[in-house]
């Protein structure tokens, strides 16, 4: 097992380090960075120069790709298009959108192996039918969609109703918000409320399609047979002969879909106003403000490459076929 | 049928005959070998063999849900076009009305511009069938050569293709996308280009799909076989590899098609998308998010179109899984 | 006398589907006393695995099985799950065809067992794990403490086999339900399983049900025989019985389609001509009758009843055979029955 994660760890650097310089590419062809400074007759010809130096855009391309890696393994990323520390700045947004992110994915896992197992052992039966239309139409309704339904026709008239903001829909905070990190809380959750019953909705539903799917398949299993055959109660057999290994695909799914979720973070955060990291990548993109854009790729997929070695250890925990692969 | 007369037959005993039954059996009870009976179906039941397609076709039309998929689906198509010739109004027109609530000139009321929004909804509807469909072809062409080419080969054919893959999806998509689509429109206002982009990052689930069909398939006999008829690697690949992996290929399109109409529609909603004064339902729900609860009918109208139009696709591929590989118990004998 | 152990009267099992109603096992009797084998041979689909499945409740809730099992005298048809759960695993026991895919791969083979042992017996894990390297050992697993902890995909088929017939005898079954259990092997490792089988018997002292279409096998470890066709039996008595007097066309059938030793190889191996029937829809006449040389008028009208035959062994009774020339079969000339006549010519 530690030969397995020694392994996937080394291959996830690896990775890590190819997708750097795919994002470094991929940035560096988007075009001007100096234009909108360019087009803008309010900004002097000299800080225009100064941006074009700092970005070392005289410089070859690899002898930039150079100097932008070794800052950032060192902590620096830069400076923006508005002269601020692209590095700090980047932590603060991280945080905004982590919340976010963090408690939908851990929420919407649980839901969806809930909903899974239950559509599953019902099946054909009404729940399993309200259930699976339900995912359904959740999965054909893109993020921006459900967000602003559940912020129109939702938030606003359970708010109203109730005389009493409860579900924020415009920021991840109350602008004046002070104290300890406690008395915080109830309004970090107001205000998170929302974003995140969207993104949960959106993810859930297509892992709990997977989740029965893969139920329905073990169900029928030869293994489950004999299960049953031993004597086993049916408690038993569901949850330690079932579950167990359905839950194996599952767990591939969820970590593919990661970067999904991130991508749906972006929607969500400017839906409801949020300063997370997704809204700031979009105007750095609007702006063609480069460090931006490179920072922002950059954490994303450490992020996403981080969550993937995480499933595949998760893997090889529940699946002892793999350890040896 | 045989004749009564069989009967007298075999009544006549050979001795050598009997004897040899009898030395048979010691020889079973001994040896303990074992043959196998030719079996048959649970069914046998008798009919023409029909092809693989006639089969698939047949279990497809038989799936309710994606019959009403399959109708609403053409139905949005049709009318989409049919509204588009035909319809007093075009999307651009500018009426006289701003801001008015569904009537039976402007079924669906019309914007603060006074364009209607019944044409607009349409226009929109068409623009999205539209750009999907270009942009699952081309996933799929560029999905399908890649993966086969992967499976097939192997090697370090393989893994650099697949390597590659890995990395295009280590961010996501919409990441990418919004990166590219606002380099695009600063350059052209062309849906095809907004097509292209979509569709060049999509090709990847396919690929991967391919490519394990294609390992999977390279092993098995008929592929040995026709290789000692001589057939070149290309031939292998296109008339007897490529039509057993179809299945799965069509059903990834399907999905392609449904994908790329929620990025195409998030891109226009993001203002990177299909720009004015063409027009498409995540537009339309930018344009009309403001005015949710005052002005229903310019959010209402393109979600609802947009949910069906995706939902109908969803409907279509979950059909066609189901008719290429049924997952009904099956009992077992 | 003591109880039989497992008694099965007028069995019948229905399996609705999208086309009809599928008659899987259309009245079948059997008993099995303690400690004795029985075979039951049959192609696929002519409902031996069923009836096995029937007796464990491990049908599908879809499927109408009427009728009467007892196991001991119990009846088990109509028990609620929960009263299953407690004769399943201890009193009677089942092992299944494949051995890849009836081990679950992401637990320990001693664990397995174990699981088996103290869902019916109270005592410490350690314990039950040391009964799980006894077992182990039993059934010729080399190395067992060893073993004991190797997931499925370390054992190889035969071995794997082997470790679930260890679970089968786990709980000193009175009853071991055998379903296919050599037929996804290597020839060579069939002996071994078959070893292993013998050894959990004389062990436990239960008495077995072996299911196959192998009548090798049968051969070498049955003391009473079974054969079902279309959902029936249609003919039962002893091993020596059923291989010197098969007194109904089919089991001719089977034992002439068998490759022999002493013959001199220009003989054609004889096939059985034609297919089994459909299991749906109603049914009048012997459903043999297609595929049967000697059928006449009354085979297609009537299907027979099993009518008594002359015995090898003395058990009167013992031997029975569903054919309406059931007598005349048993007395006959078994080589001719199918005999093609251009080979035939060109053999003799």
């Amino acid at each position: 097992m530690f030969a397995y994660v020694i392994r996937r760890l080394l291959i996830s650097v690896v990775v890590l380090f190819f997708a750097t310089i795919f994002v470094f590419v991929l940035v560096a062809k988007s075009g001007n960075p100096l234009a909108l400074l360019n087009a803008n007759p309010h900004i002097p010809h000299a800080t225009v120069v100064a941006r074009e130096n700092l970005l070392h855009l005289n410089d070859p391309l690899w002898q930039r790709y150079w100097i932008w890696l070794s800052g950032a393994i060192h902590g620096n990323l830069g400076t923006s298009i508005n002269g601020q520390d692209v590095a700090s700045e980047a932590m603060s947004h991280l945080f905004v959108t982590l919340r976010m992110v963090i408690v939908a994915t851990v929420i919407a896992i649980f839901v969806a192996i809930f909903m899974g197992v239950l559509a599953a052992v019902r099946q054909g039966k009404v729940t399993d039918h309200a259930i699976t239309v339900t995912n359904f139409v959740l999965l054909a309704t893109p993020i921006f969609v459900l967000g602003l339904a559940l912020k129109e026709f939702v938030a606003i008239p359970i708010n109203q109703h109730l005389n009493t903001t409860i579900f924020y829909t415009d920021g991840e905070q109350s602008p004046t918000l002070s104290g300890s990190f406690l008395s915080r809380l109830p309004d970090y959750a107001e205000h998170t409320a929302l974003p995140a019953i969207t993104l949960i909705l959106i993810s859930y539903a297509s892992w709990a399609i997977y989740q029965r799917s893969s139920m329905i398949e073990t169900l029928d299993a030869d293994h489950v047979r004999l299960a049953r055959a031993k004597g086993l109660s049916q408690r038993r057999v569901l949850f330690r002969h079932v579950l167990r290994n359905a839950l194996i695909p599952v767990t591939t799914v969820v970590a593919l879909d990661f970067a999904a979720v991130l991508g749906g973070a972006i929607i969500t955060e400017i839906v409801f106003g949020w300063q997370g990291l997704g809204q700031w990548y979009l105007n750095g993109v609007l702006t063609l403000d480069t460090n931006v854009m490179l920072a922002y790729l950059l954490i994303t997929a450490t992020f996403v490459i981080l969550f993937n070695l995480l499933a595949d250890i998760l893997y090889g925990v529940l699946d002892p076929r793999i350890r040896y692969a | 049928m045989p004749e009564p007369a069989a009967q007298e037959n075999f009544v006549i005993q050979t001795p050598e005959r009997v004897a040899t039954v009898e030395a048979g059996a010691h020889t079973l009870a001994g040896v303990g070998a074992g043959v196998e009976l030719s079996g048959g179906d649970v069914h046998g039941l008798s009919g023409e063999a029909k092809s693989q397609f006639q089969i698939v076709l047949n279990r497809f039309f038989h799936q309710r849900l994606a019959m009403i998929g399959v109708a609403t689906f053409v139905l949005l198509g049709i009318a989409s076009i049919v509204v588009g010739h035909f319809w007093q109004y075009s999307y651009t027109t500018i009426t006289n009305n701003l801001n008015d609530p569904p009537s039976w000139t402007n079924p669906f009321g019309t914007n603060s511009i006074g364009n209607d929004m019944f044409a607009q909804v349409m226009a929109g509807v068409e623009k999205d069938i539209e750009i999907a469909l270009t942009v699952a072809a081309m996933a799929t062409l560029i999905g399908v050569t890649v993966g086969a080419i992967a499976g097939f080969y192997r090697g370090w054919v393989d893994t650099l293709l697949m390597r590659f893959v890995d990395l295009v999806l280590v961010l996501p998509v919409l990441a990418v996308l919004i990166l590219l689509s606002a380099k695009l429109s600063k350059e052209s206002n062309n849906w095809l280009g907004l097509a292209f982009i979509i569709g060049i990052l999509s090709w990847t689930y396919v690929a991967r799909l391919v490519r394990a069909d294609f390992l999977s398939l390279r092993e098995r006999d008929f592929v040995e076989a026709s290789r000692a008829l001589g057939a070149t690697n290309r031939r292998i690949i296109v008339k007897h590899m490529l039509p057993n992996a179809v299945g799965p290929i069509i059903v990834n399109a399907t999905l392609t098609v449904a994908l790329s109409i929620v990025f195409e529609s998030t891109l226009s909603f993001l203002g990177l998308g299909v720009q004015p004064p063409a027009v498409s339902l995540g537009l339309l729900v930018d344009q009309g998010q403001d005015s949710a609860t005052t002005e229903w009918w310019l959010f209402v109208f393109p979600v609802a179109f947009l949910i069906v139009l995706i939902l109908s696709i969803f409907l279509i591929g979950d059909g066609l899984r189901e008719a290429f590989d049924p997952k009904k118990s099956r009992v077992r004998a | 006398m003591a109880e039989p152990a497992l008694q099965i009267d007028r069995l019948e099992v229905d399996f609705p589907t999208k086309d009809g109603v599928v008659h899987a096992v259309r009245g079948v009797d059997f008993t099995l006393e303690p400690g004795e084998v029985l075979g039951i041979v049959g192609e696929s689909g002519s409902g031996k695995s069923v009836t096995a499945l029937a007796t464990m409740g491990l049908l599908p809730k879809s499927a109408d099985v009427r009728g009467s099992i007892r196991f001991q005298g119990r009846e088990l048809l109509g028990l609620k799950e929960k009263q299953m759960t407690k004769v399943r695993g201890t009193g009677i026991a089942m092992i299944f065809q494949d051995p890849m895919t009836s081990l679950n791969p992401v637990y320990t083979i001693g664990w397995q067992i174990t699981e088996a042992i103290l869902a019916h017996q109270d005592m410490s894990k350690d314990a039950a794990k040391a009964r799980a390297v006894e077992l182990l050992a039993k059934v010729g697993i080399p190395n067992p403490s060893e073993r004991v902890d190797n997931y499925p995909h370390e054992f190889s088929g035969g071995m794997r086999q082997r470790a679930v017939i260890a679970i089968g005898m786990a709980n000193d079954p009175e009853v071991i339900l055998a379903d296919e259990p050599t037929t996804a092997l290597d020839v060579t490792v069939q002996a071994q399983v078959l070893d292993s089988l013998r050894t959990a018997l004389s062990e436990t002292g239960a008495a077995l049900l072996l299911i196959t279409h192998d009548l090798g096998v049968i051969a070498g470890i049955s003391d009473r025989v079974l054969v079902m066709y279309a959902g029936r039996a249609v003919e039962t008595g002893t091993a020596e019985d059923v291989f010197y007097k098969p007194s109904m066309p089919y089991t001719l059938g089977l034992l002439g389609s068998l490759p022999r030793l002493d013959s001199d190889g220009n003989e054609r191996l004889r096939q059985i001509p034609g297919s089994p029937p459909s299991m749906m829809g109603d049914r009048t006449g012997c459903p043999f009758a297609p595929r049967c040389p000697l059928a006449t008028e009354i085979c297609i009208t009537t299907e027979p009843d099993l009518v008594v035959v002359p015995s090898v062994t003395s058990a009167v009774g013992g031997h029975r055979a569903a054919c309406h020339f059931a007598v005349e079969v048993g007395r006959g000339d078994h080589g001719k029955v199918f005999s093609d006549g251009v080979v035939d010519d060109v053999v003799a």
